[in-house]
């Protein structure tokens, strides 16, 4: 990146080169390659077909395609599909290094194991969450003038801000899970515990303060059933937000070297989120 | 000269395996070739140079630094190239992103010096005309050489290469030869085999390691020299040779001591090699 100076005295322009730092640019990499993982070639498929069937059931297909099937299509993907498809995709890339022995070469090299694994991390950030954060402008714009046909309104600004959030986390998760668990089938482990977690806190515990504790979207006007208890949206976006600082700092935490800094951004992070998730009930 | 590398004492031990017993070596610019029979302690030893492991005791000073400090080690990391001994390559990575991925581990964030990089190193192991295609379908030659390029990025002052030549036919192996001649040019190779012939055709020094342990440290002209009036031809196994085989004129070189009347031929660094490791396992009469 090279950008102009000017000198004082004389109005010279000289060149000078802002060097981003590794990290930063292996992030955006590691962007390039999440996106272009083949689980997000699966992704797209599903999007058609999520398309396809929240037209149908939505009573949409006449209307196909208008901003209101739009605005269902893309708000199932993101609540039911994004999430799982980035966990694994980010999983998968993280992973690879170690699968293919590639990581026997990277090992003699300065950025670091650390440096990778924050390198992930702004991966998952600048690609899956970036991708969905646009999804979300998208669903804000469309959803400024709607009236969803079936459920009881377009989300809420709050709520929207969690869509993000939620992929974020989860490729985030992805990559906690594929650091810290470095054996063949960590990814479908960690996938079930996620699935299967998240369902049982939102599912089971119903009726109670406990959903909310889930680490999923609080999308009242469509899944009115698990939030009947009164919270706010917006604490639970920054709960959301503090768990996918959690997932960062255990990732971080893998290595041992100057690992003591990183316990002390964990205990920072940890009692934001837990003030957060008292905050949102 | 200034030593590039210096150990003293080393030591690392895996749960039961002394792998390295002491190890003290000081190497200098140029090609050293690391010797020894299989579990000799050569790949930990290098793993340690390319400041991967740490050694349970002793110390290492590479290019004047201390690897055990962090700082340190990231500065050595800077001018170190490094190709282990099965290097792994991710799934879709062309040569060019290869070889780019690694750029970016080592710190080239500028993107079009550091592509001009990845063009010269791709290019100086004569990839360029691949350079679109994808690692894994490249021959295992061609592989070593991409693992080559990543470890000559940023022109390191020490490469570090843990059998380079392993499972190249003899025309990969002259052709890797001539690349490490070539990138021992002006700085320190350290490069560890099971091959002689490489030893004797590449290196102005050569260690030899056994048992975790430095047997040797010399000139190849000296481990051949080891050797000097203890071969000799005969037609058949000669009394006290500690090494005898049929050769394919059918006469049997013999290693080892000679009888009399015996006509000593001038030995190879492979004798010198052998007998070393005759004696040091206590079989060479």
């Amino acid at each position: 990146m090279t950008t102009d100076v000017l000198t004082a005295g004389s109005v010279t322009t000289r060149t000078a080169r802002v060097r981003l730092p590794a990290v930063v640019v292996l992030g955006w990499r590691e962007a390039r390659r999440i996106l272009t993982s083949p689980v997000f070639v699966v992704m797209a498929l599903l999007l058609v077909a999520t398309s396809g069937i929240a037209s149908v059931d939505g009573g949409l297909a006449p209307r196909w395609p208008s901003g209101e099937s739009w605005y269902v299509a893309i708000s199932f993907f993101v609540l039911l599909y994004a999430g799982l498809l980035t966990y694994a995709a980010a999983h998968l890339v993280a992973s690879s290094a170690r699968r293919t022995h590639a990581d026997r070469l990277h090992e003699a090299t300065p950025l670091g194991a650390r440096g990778r694994s924050g390198a992930l991390c702004l991966g998952v950030l600048f690609g899956p969450a970036a991708v969905a954060l646009g999804l979300t402008i998208v669903l804000a714009f469309l959803g400024a003038d709607l009236v969803i046909v079936e459920n009881e309104g377009a989300l809420g600004g709050a709520e929207l801000a969690q869509l993000p959030l939620l992929v974020l986390g989860a490729g985030l998760f992805g990559v906690m899970t594929a650091t810290w668990l470095r054996f063949p089938g960590s990814l479908p482990l960690g996938l079930l515990t996620l699935v299967f977690g998240t369902a049982w806190l939102v599912g089971e515990q119903s009726g109670s303060t406990v959903p909310w504790f889930a680490p999923y979207t609080s999308a009242e006007s469509w899944l009115d059933t698990a939030w009947t208890y009164a919270g706010s949206h917006a604490w639970h976006a920054v709960y959301l937000l503090g768990l996918c600082g959690l997932a960062c700092c255990a990732t971080m935490l893998r290595e041992r070297t100057g690992r003591r800094r990183w316990v002390l951004v964990t205990v920072v992070v940890l009692a934001a989120t837990v003030v957060a998730g008292a905050a949102q009930v | 000269m200034t030593a590039t590398v210096v150990t003293q004492d080393v030591t690392k031990r895996f749960v039961r395996t002394q792998a390295l017993a002491g190890v003290s070596l000081s190497l200098s610019s140029g090609v050293t070739g690391l010797l020894g029979p299989n579990g000799a302690g050569k790949t930990t030893l290098l793993r340690i140079l390319a400041t991967v492991l740490a050694p349970d005791s002793g110390s290492v000073r590479t290019l004047g630094l201390d690897p055990a400090n962090p700082r340190e080690q990231t500065r050595i990391r800077r001018s170190l190239g490094y190709l282990p001994q099965e290097p792994g390559f991710q799934r879709g990575f062309s040569v060019f992103e290869f070889v780019d991925y690694v750029a970016i581990l080592k710190e080239m964030t500028h993107a079009r010096a550091r592509h001009d990089e990845v063009r010269r190193v791709i290019d100086s192991v004569d990839l360029t005309l691949v350079s679109g295609k994808r690692v894994r379908a490249l021959s295992g030659g061609m592989r070593r050489r991409v693992a080559l390029a990543a470890a000559l990025l940023g022109d390191p002052s020490l490469l570090v290469l843990d059998e380079p030549t392993a499972g190249l036919d003899p025309e990969q192996r002259l052709r890797f030869r001539e690349l490490v001649s070539r990138a021992g040019e002006g700085r320190a190779v350290v490069l560890s085999t099971h091959q002689t012939e490489d030893v004797a055709a590449l290196c102005q020094d050569v260690v030899v390691l056994h048992e975790g342990r430095v047997r040797f440290q010399g000139t190849p002209a000296q481990l051949a020299g080891l050797a000097d009036g203890r071969v000799w031809y005969a037609a058949a196994r000669g009394e006290g040779a500690a090494l005898a085989w049929r050769t394919g004129d059918g006469r049997h070189r013999n290693l080892g001591t000679p009888p009399v009347g015996a006509e000593p031929v001038p030995p190879t660094l492979e004798d010198g090699y052998l007998l070393l490791l005759g004696s040091a396992a206590g079989v060479a009469a």
